[in-house]
């Protein structure tokens, strides 16, 4: 890790000079937080999308753990730094110090289990309240192989989803149902949103790049 | 397969029809179960197909490994069992007459229980059979209680069916000690109620309950929880006031004793909440061996809570070099939380020596001890009187808002990485660490932590994070910063540029590790991308102040170690 790259402040006059699509293989780095209540499948949905793997007694989660994982999207190589918080609400008092400064958010849920369904509502309204105001936040509906003895419809969710400005999937960390696509989701829409405003949350950081215009408002298109 | 040889057929040994007529079935029979091959109908006997390969991948503690065991046993796995049987002698007449302040009691317990004597020792150092005699009837009663009152049995049913699942006695849903894990953990959510039950205790009372059973354990768990030479109680409740207390105890011992590997941390936003949580709520359990976990247990529960304080920096002790080349958040986190569970890389007897000596260290420095308690880490209501709880935690129903206690953890915490923060830059910059830490600084620090802002401007933190920026060239610093820090910062560096140099020669001279002594392979790293230019390399007049114990005077008192 060697630069970082700031959203606003100090442009320097290189900073806007990057000609779209010229360069190769462009570097960023994002913060992600999941949340959402005890053993909705949270630290499975990372397991799967870092590792591949599930485990059917996936242990909990105390405090929170951090993983990383890598995507490419056309020419850009994103680095998701994952942090993976306890659901229990006594480890809630912890979550800020993970959301704090984050790019991005995945709330999630299990699709059978209405309560999960009304915590992962609470924590949007918080995270809108207290967190970077350009979060992009992706609500998931996990545990979709068990959808039929589903409680939480799809499209009650999907219409929360769109009225709150979530992305939204109902995934299954355990047949790897729409794991990946909801990262690439948020990895697609993640530098357009740093792009079309400095006084939102950082950009993604830019990774071992010896170019001498570090100070891009944008790592990634 | 059974031969039909009756005591009648043996003694007619002349009829030879009988006989040729037994072995013709006995011959028809096989060729029959040959010609079904894997037809359903062939019944066959469990022993006869490879279905125990379990017993070959379990430990002796019960937990189940992805490969085989080794078969035989090594000759230090034979000295080692033999020592172990003296112990268990050693140890019966100990017990017998058992005295806790026995100076012998002490030594043996740091030489390890013997795992035979762990039920019965554990016991003793928790006093649980005089607690079950004078609470007689109270762990049924809370139980019943339990059954009918319960407000936690979502969560502990669904942490009972994660927990140690690769361990024989918690495999099997609804098994005997998944049964008694949920009983206890319910139990002692209604005997104290201010604590009710918190993630992480399922871990606690579940290695309790891999040496004992179900009422002792439930009194074990609460001299954990209660009794003052451990006081988790102030660990689990809401807020968590006692890890806040510890970790900053943690962070002043870090920055006294191992100021580089906590410069490195702080660089690379590694806060120690990130990796020493399950460290102090759980005593090490899935962070290391839970061979050498045991270990440190047995120690914990003569000692108490500052055998963690000192196991945690010994961690970080005898892994310093190995962490001080890593230079991403991603493969410290890595290494802290996964690695030295799999294979810590010194054998346990070496480590618990290191531990001991840690802790002579640590009473020397008068470091042994984190600060008093405040009184909020106790329970203020007597225990095991029932209390009702209120509607809304009957239903379940989330609070929105945070309480008073949460608010405080949260400023704690985020005031704590900030200060951290303060200090590596003001060591980094070391002429100009007045100017870091000046007005203009605190201001922005006291709005971010009242707002719990994370808007981009108020953070001081995320000023933190993108304004430290160190390339990993010898460029030495290039920076981003546009505060009036950037140019103090930058005269700093300046005065300090031909030091600096000389002594990134001599810290690559020194740090030539030998490490011959009980080290065992713990992984195989190139040394070549090993990276200099950093931090940590800041000249010693950088790093030296007379009030502290620097890095390289405890090396070389620790050599030992």
């Amino acid at each position: 890790m060697a630069t970082t790259a700031r959203s606003g402040g100090n442009a320097s006059g290189s900073s806007a000079q990057r000609p779209n699509g010229t360069q190769q293989n462009k570097n960023c780095q994002f913060k992600l937080v999941l949340l959402g209540e005890s053993a909705v499948g949270k630290s499975s949905l990372v397991l799967r999308f870092v590792k591949g793997q599930f485990h059917e007694y996936q242990e909990s989660t105390i405090g929170a753990a951090f993983l990383t994982q890598t995507l490419c999207i056309e020419d850009t190589v994103v680095k998701f730094e994952i942090w993976d918080t306890a659901g229990q609400e006594r480890y809630h008092s912890l979550a800020p110090m993970y959301y704090r400064g984050a790019q991005a958010a995945i709330v999630v849920y299990d699709i059978q289990n209405q309560d999960s369904f009304q915590r992962a509502k609470t924590w949007v309204k918080e995270l809108h309240k207290q967190a970077s105001p350009n979060i992009v936040i992706a609500l998931a509906g996990n545990k979709a192989d068990l959808s039929n003895i589903r409680v939480v419809e799809y499209e009650e969710a999907k219409q929360y989803a769109e009225e709150n400005g979530l992305l939204f999937m109902e995934t299954s960390a355990k047949t790897g149902m729409n794991v990946n696509d909801i990262f690439l989701a948020i990895a697609k829409k993640l530098p357009k949103n740093d792009g079309a405003n400095n006084q939102g949350a950082p950009a993604g950081r830019r990774l071992n790049d010896n170019e001498n215009n570090r100070q891009t408002n944008n790592c990634c298109k | 397969m059974t031969n039909n040889i009756s005591s009648k057929t043996i003694t007619a040994l002349d009829d030879q029809e009988a006989l040729l007529q037994r072995a013709a079935d006995e011959r028809e029979a096989i060729f029959n179960r040959y010609s079904l091959g894997l037809d359903p109908k062939n019944v066959v006997d469990p022993w006869e197909n490879p279905t125990f390969e379990l017993y070959h991948i379990t430990d002796k503690y019960g937990f189940m490994h992805d490969s085989r065991l080794p078969d035989t046993r090594d000759s230090q796995e034979l000295q080692r069992t033999k020592i172990e049987l003296e112990r268990d002698k050693k140890w019966m007449k100990m017990l017998a007459n058992w005295n806790p302040n026995n100076e012998k009691v002490r030594r043996r317990v740091f030489k390890g229980i013997p795992d035979r004597m762990r039920w019965p020792a554990w016991k003793k150092l928790l006093n649980v059979d005089e607690l079950i005699v004078a609470n007689r009837d109270k762990y049924a009663s809370m139980l019943a209680l339990a059954r009918k009152y319960s407000t936690e049995v979502r969560q502990i049913d669904s942490d009972v069916n994660r927990q140690f699942r690769d361990n024989v006695a918690y495999r099997q849903r609804y098994s005997v000690k998944q049964c008694s894990l949920f009983n206890v953990l319910n139990a002692y959510s209604i005997y104290n109620p201010e604590l009710g039950y918190c993630q992480g205790m399922a871990c606690l009372a579940g290695v309790l309950l891999l040496f004992m059973q179900e009422e002792e354990a439930f009194w074990a768990l609460n001299q954990l929880i209660i009794d003052r030479k451990y006081a988790m109680h102030g660990l689990f409740i809401e807020g968590f006031p006692k890890l806040t207390r510890f970790l900053e105890h943690h962070d002043r011992i870090m920055s006294k004793m191992m100021r580089k590997l906590h410069q490195h941390f702080m660089k690379h936003n590694v806060d120690a909440i990130l990796y020493s949580i399950k460290w102090f709520f759980v005593i090490f359990v899935e962070r290391i061996p839970y061979s050498l976990a045991l270990r440190v247990w047995d120690i914990y529960l003569l000692e108490g809570d500052r055998v963690v304080t000192a196991m945690a920096v010994t961690i970080l002790y005898l892994h310093k070099h190995e962490l001080l080349r890593l230079n991403d958040m991603d493969s410290i986190i890595e290494y802290l939380q996964v690695k030295l569970h799999k294979n810590f890389g010194y054998n346990d007897d070496y480590v618990i020596e290191a531990l001991e000596r840690m802790m002579k260290k640590l009473k020397d420095l008068k470091l042994d001890v984190a600060p008093p308690a405040k009184a909020n880490e106790f329970p203020v209501r007597p225990l095991g009187q029932f209390i009702e709880a209120d509607i809304e935690k009957k239903i379940g129903r989330r609070r929105s808002e945070y309480t008073d206690n949460e608010k405080q953890v949260i400023t704690d915490v985020i005031l704590r990485s900030e200060q951290n923060a303060v200090e590596v830059q003001s060591t980094m910059s070391y002429e100009t660490s007045e100017c870091a830490t000046g007005d203009a600084y605190s201001m922005k620090t006291y709005r971010s932590i009242t707002s719990l802002a994370t808007s981009p401007a108020v953070s001081s933190y995320s000023l933190y994070s993108n304004g430290f920026v160190v390339t990993t060239n010898n460029k030495l610093y290039n920076n981003d910063i546009d505060n009036n820090t950037t140019s103090a910062y930058n005269n700093g560096h300046n005065n300090h540029g031909n030091n600096y140099n000389s002594y990134s020669h001599n810290y690559r001279h020194s740090n030539s590790y030998s490490y011959s002594h009980t080290m065992l392979p713990l992984q195989n790293h190139t040394d070549a991308e090993v990276d200099y230019g950093h931090v940590d390399d800041l000249p010693p007049e950088f790093n030296e102040n007379d009030a502290n114990v620097d890095d390289d005077e405890l090396s070389v008192q620790n050599t030992r170690l």
